[in-house]
């Protein structure tokens, strides 16, 4: 399965990269959730990690949310504080706190 | 144990595949034969085979169509495949048997319309394609199911090759690269089965991890809600009850005075009615604030006036707001983006700006145009980083819901930021 990372913070992404390679999953990358949104797009992966602290990573759930090629992916938002809004919450499999990780 | 029972069924139709490819390539053989057959005449030279053959023949289509009759799988359940791979095993041992007692001869049956026809045995070396079912029941059973098959492709190859010696088969045929013909069963049934073991111990690990996932999921919301309530708790306290309790303090001086001073008494309640006004208003922001989803709950144009007022009561300053054209429907994510721009491109004038007035727009002509225009400082767009004023971030916000975002500015002369979405999505 390919597991999508969407985060400009290389320790997070090294993190989540090493926790989804233990799992025997592939790993790709984007640094900012347009690029994230593309690759999405064009190889949809088995689920989406998206850094909510972001530009508009908020934007980029409900984006991928409301697509049809991506509707059904798992999204997982990464949070620093778990500070996230309700309805964002209900777009997400998960919700991970980074100090959990 | 599900994870194998699904492998199980994936196994099946790749035996099924399997017989249909066997079924084909004997149909292959039978015509090349038949082209290559001698004429009529000279049949009767051809060596023939016994009554054993026909036997070993009769089991061999039995188990083909073990594997084509109807509902049988439904009614043996787990054991159907199990017995599928043996038999399967069995029929090419034997198969491979009878190639070593009746070598290089045929089958010759003559059709009620006079033809012959010859069934040829393909080869001793048959007994290889044994190989397929214990590479299956690797598959399907992993390393000690392969490595079980494999021994039992084995023992029957020994057997079935001992028995026809005994038969009067010449023995060089049966040992002739015999380690060999063992190795090759062992070899690839033991990789399959280590294959689908380590497949089996990921997959394993991935439930596991999403099993971890929905309990984090859980404890996130959990917790989320805990915080939620006592962020409530605090509003109540910070709003409510701080106004409710300067209300009944100066309530009693309003009681004490009015004895003594009534001029006073009535100046302290002017000054209750002031504390009352402002502790409803205190209450009222406070509950607006809980809620999470304005456009949801106001529509667009509803949840960009009330956060056009709230930037004027906040900031003291004026800013026109209207709404042009009929209202076009937007999805959720396009509204909800463009409230958000709007959110951003408001901070930003509030915070560098220095503007005295604002004019905010939403256009309804040609799909969507949101903007906000203020008269402030402005600046040089070619001068200034790309993520000055959080453009870079309301160009990616925009640009996820096929927005386009045009800023236009100059020192001295204001700003003005539009946000495009040309063609609003369909639900």
């Amino acid at each position: 399965m390919i597991r999508l990372i969407v985060t400009a913070d290389d320790k997070l992404y090294d993190r989540l990269a090493r926790r989804a390679q233990t799992e025997g999953d592939t790993v790709t990358r984007a640094t900012n959730v347009l690029a994230g949104f593309k690759q999405a797009m064009i190889e949809p992966a088995g689920m989406i990690l998206v850094d909510m602290s972001l530009h508009a990573a908020d934007t980029l759930l409900e984006t991928l949310h409301s697509r049809e090629t991506t509707a059904n992916i798992p999204l997982v938002a990464v949070t620093a504080d778990g500070q996230l809004p309700l309805e964002l919450r209900l777009l997400c499999v998960a919700v991970l706190e980074v100090g959990n990780l | 144990m599900t994870s194998i029972a699904r492998n199980a069924a994936r196994v099946l139709r790749g035996v099924f595949i399997f017989r249909l490819f066997i079924v084909a390539f004997g149909v292959l053989v039978f015509a090349i034969r038949w082209s290559v057959l001698p004429p009529p005449e000279a049949i009767e030279s051809l060596p023939r085979v016994g009554f054993l053959s026909l036997l070993v023949l009769g089991f061999n289509l039995a188990s083909v169509l073990f594997l084509f009759l109807p509902g049988l799988e439904k009614r043996m359940g787990r054991f159907y495949l199990p017995v599928a791979l043996v038999m399967t095993i069995l029929a090419f041992s034997l198969e491979s048997g009878v190639a070593y007692l009746y070598s290089g001869r045929h089958i010759v049956v003559t059709l009620p319309s006079g033809s012959n026809i010859s069934l040829l045995w393909v080869s001793s070396e048959i007994i290889l394609m044994a190989l397929v079912p214990c590479v299956l029941a690797g598959a399907a059973y992993g390393l000690r199911g392969g490595l079980k098959a494999a021994t039992l492709a084995t023992l029957l190859h020994l057997a079935v090759g001992f028995v026809t010696c005994l038969l009067g088969a010449p023995p060089r045929i049966f040992l002739a690269l015999l380690p060999l013909r063992i190795a090759v069963l062992y070899a690839f049934p033991f990789m399959t089965g280590y294959l689908a073991d380590t497949w089996r111990r990921e997959h394993e690990a991935v439930r596991e991890a999403n099993r971890q996932l929905r309990g984090y999921a859980a404890t996130v919301e959990h917790l989320t809600t805990s915080r939620e309530r006592v962020r409530l708790a605090r509003d109540m306290h910070d709003t409510l009850a701080h106004s409710l309790s300067a209300l009944v303090v100066q309530l009693e001086a309003v009681d004490t005075l009015q004895e003594t001073d009534p001029t006073a008494a009535w100046a302290q309640l002017d000054k209750v009615r002031h504390q009352a006004r402002v502790g409803l208003e205190e209450t009222r922001r406070a509950i607006l604030d809980l809620r999470s989803a304005p456009v949801e709950e106001l529509g667009l144009a509803g949840a960009l006036e009330r956060l056009v007022e709230r930037f004027c009561r906040r900031n003291g300053i004026p800013a026109d707001w209207a709404v042009e054209g009929k209202s076009v429907p937007l999805l959720p994510v396009q509204a909800n983006a463009l409230y958000r721009i709007a959110e951003e491109a408001l901070s930003n004038a509030e915070r560098h700006a220095e503007a005295s007035r604002l004019s905010v727009r939403l256009n309804y002509a040609n799909g969507v145009t949101f903007s906000v225009q203020d008269d402030g400082l402005g600046f040089e767009p070619a001068a200034v980083e790309p993520d000055r004023y959080g453009l870079v971030g309301i160009r990616e916000r925009a640009a996820l819901v096929d927005g386009e975002v045009t800023v236009t500015s100059a020192p001295d002369e204001g700003t003005t930021l539009t946000v495009r979405i040309g063609k609003p999505w369909e639900d």
